[in-house]
């Protein structure tokens, strides 16, 4: 009985000493693997914590070469191919100074410009409070839906924007203050955007090269998206002149954008109207883009027409006759031209082109546009601006590569 | 019918892989397609519970990716990347950061209140919480 219940004593205590052995080792295993848990944490946090530096960079870059069937010079392009035309890069540099408050500054190179880089954008813009941003500086000038990233691309859908609207305005920015208003619903969100300022920039008309200011510039957007649908309005008002009179201007833009992630619609409407003989331009577009994987060809039909066609009475023939007369009043008075009905414009465009996304960031388009139904006029081309009109239609064929990083 | 259970644990890993959006174990135990959207959209930056948001989306060219995409922002990988090229270049916002793997994305989550992210359904452990699975 005793050596049993010895033995079994001895089994007890062993058996007591190997649990309490394996306990303190599990202990200190689990101290250990807690340490280690907590460790490896602080390190997961310290990599994995979202990058809070203060300076970022993105940047863009498109490269385009395109053609004409003739030297009308629709987007720039003539019957000589061309790299330049439309390529581009951008660079930009968004500064963090608090939560709130950021600096932003956006380089634009153009092979039209011998790629001399041009500030695009420099403002400073604080968000005071989660609904309300306000910016100053230079800024994009919010005409259409796609003003903000006009040059960039990669961010749409087309080759380019169509002419026919993003064309009739060579103002592309301004300098000024702008503040934004975000009203939340609970699928959708409704922006107002208010802006005013100036703008002083260096353009070419009629084959001419001038100074055009843009002074007392107000406006305003309404953008409602639920990220499917995009609707909005906007309106701009400012005194326009080129050395000449301060010409009221006005302009009213409707667009509507639909994307369900396949099928994309894009419209726009757009009027514009300018005091005197400036022509005032009705356009609008409708775009259809379809995604096939990393395929998304579309379509888009646009149209542009000067309205006020009755304020330059004259006809082209009769002011170039004119000012190439000695002794005529108007002899070598070349800004008469802009009287005449050179500056009158009817014109439809159909574009059929292809987005082909080949790897993460970078696209390849096709495009091919038609330019016709020029009716009595030059089209609005640059190369139509003499004493006849040499073209009736143009056809461009541009391959452009673009990229974001 | 030994057979037949074998086939099922077979299967089973793949007839229930799924995408499944993930929180830490601090978030919201539910959220809806839309509000994970309007993370990775930028839309809103902070989870119903109030904590602030920190959206982890995969690499570009992983399936699971485009799986999560297609079900919750409507989007296909090339969409989804201009958009946000026109949000940066706007000014708007930068889009959520990118973790090159489903482990590192779980791992993250697991360790960063606020952070939600996207992994696989067979993946889940105790280590994150599954809010949503579109």
């Amino acid at each position: 009985m005793i050596p049993h219940s010895n033995k079994a004593l001895a089994l007890a205590v062993s058996a007591l000493l190997c649990t309490s052995y394996a306990t303190a080792q599990d202990n200190s295993a689990d101290q250990r693997i807690e340490q280690l848990e907590q460790q490896l944490q602080t390190l997961q946090n310290q990599v994995n914590a979202p990058e809070e530096s203060r300076l970022r960079f993105n940047g863009f870059l498109s490269i385009a070469y395109g053609m004409a069937s003739n030297d009308g010079g629709y987007a720039g392009y003539t019957e000589e191919g061309t790299f330049n035309e439309e390529s581009l890069f951008g660079l930009q540099g968004a500064f963090t100074l608090t939560d709130d408050t950021e600096v932003t500054m956006q380089l634009v190179g153009r092979g039209s410009e011998d790629w001399d880089p041009t500030i695009e954008w420099a403002y400073i813009s604080h968000q005071f409070t989660p609904e309300l941003k306000m910016r100053a500086g230079k800024m994009r000038l919010p005409l259409y839906m796609y003003s903000d990233s006009l040059e960039v691309g990669y961010a749409q859908p087309w080759i380019r924007p169509p002419e026919e609207v993003y064309g009739n305005v060579p103002i592309t920015s301004y300098t000024g203050v702008d503040a934004l208003y975000d009203v939340n619903f609970d699928m959708s969100t409704l922006t107002f955007q208010a802006f005013m300022g100036e703008s002083e920039e260096t353009i070419s008309n009629l084959g001419q090269t001038l100074r055009l200011e843009v002074n007392d510039l107000f406006g305003g957007s309404a953008t409602w998206t639920d990220f499917i649908w995009t609707v909005r309005g906007n309106y701009a008002t400012a005194e326009i002149t080129t050395g000449g009179d301060d010409l009221q201007t006005d302009f009213y833009g409707l667009g509507a954008s639909y994307n369900n992630g396949s099928l994309q619609v894009i419209s726009e409407f757009t009027r514009l109207e300018i005091e005197g003989s400036t022509p005032d331009t009705d356009s609008g577009y409708l775009t259809f883009a379809y995604t096939f994987g990393s395929l998304a060809p579309y379509f888009t039909y646009s149209m542009q027409e000067s309205t006020d066609d009755d304020e330059r009475p004259y006809s082209r023939e009769f002011i170039y006759q004119a000012i190439t007369t000695p002794g005529n009043p108007l002899y070598g008075n070349i800004a008469a031209v802009a009287l005449s009905d050179v500056q009158s414009s009817e014109r439809t465009a159909y574009s059929l082109g292809l987005r082909w996304d080949l790897a993460s960031n970078v696209a390849v388009k096709f495009d091919v546009t038609r330019a016709t139904d020029f009716g009595d006029t030059g089209g609005g081309l640059p190369g139509n601006i003499g004493p006849v009109i040499s073209y009736d239609d143009i056809d461009v064929y541009t391959i452009k590569i673009d990229s974001a990083f | 019918m030994r057979n037949l259970l074998l086939a099922l644990c077979m299967l089973a890993p793949f007839s229930y892989a799924e995408v499944v959006v993930i929180t830490n174990a601090s978030g919201p135990d539910a959220m809806d397609a839309n509000e994970v959207r309007d993370l990775f959209i930028g839309r809103s930056k902070t989870l119903p519970n109030g904590q602030p948001a920190d959206p982890i989306d995969l690499e570009t060219g992983q399936a699971l990716r485009e799986e999560f995409h297609s079900k919750v922002t409507g989007r296909s990988q090339a969409q989804y990347n201009a958009f946000w090229s026109k949000q940066v270049f706007t000014g708007k916002g930068q889009p959520p950061r990118t973790l090159n793997s489903a482990a590192a994305v779980k791992a993250s989550v697991a360790s960063t209140p606020g952070a939600v992210g996207y992994i696989d359904s067979s993946d889940v452990d105790d280590s994150v919480k599954v809010i949503l699975t579109p």
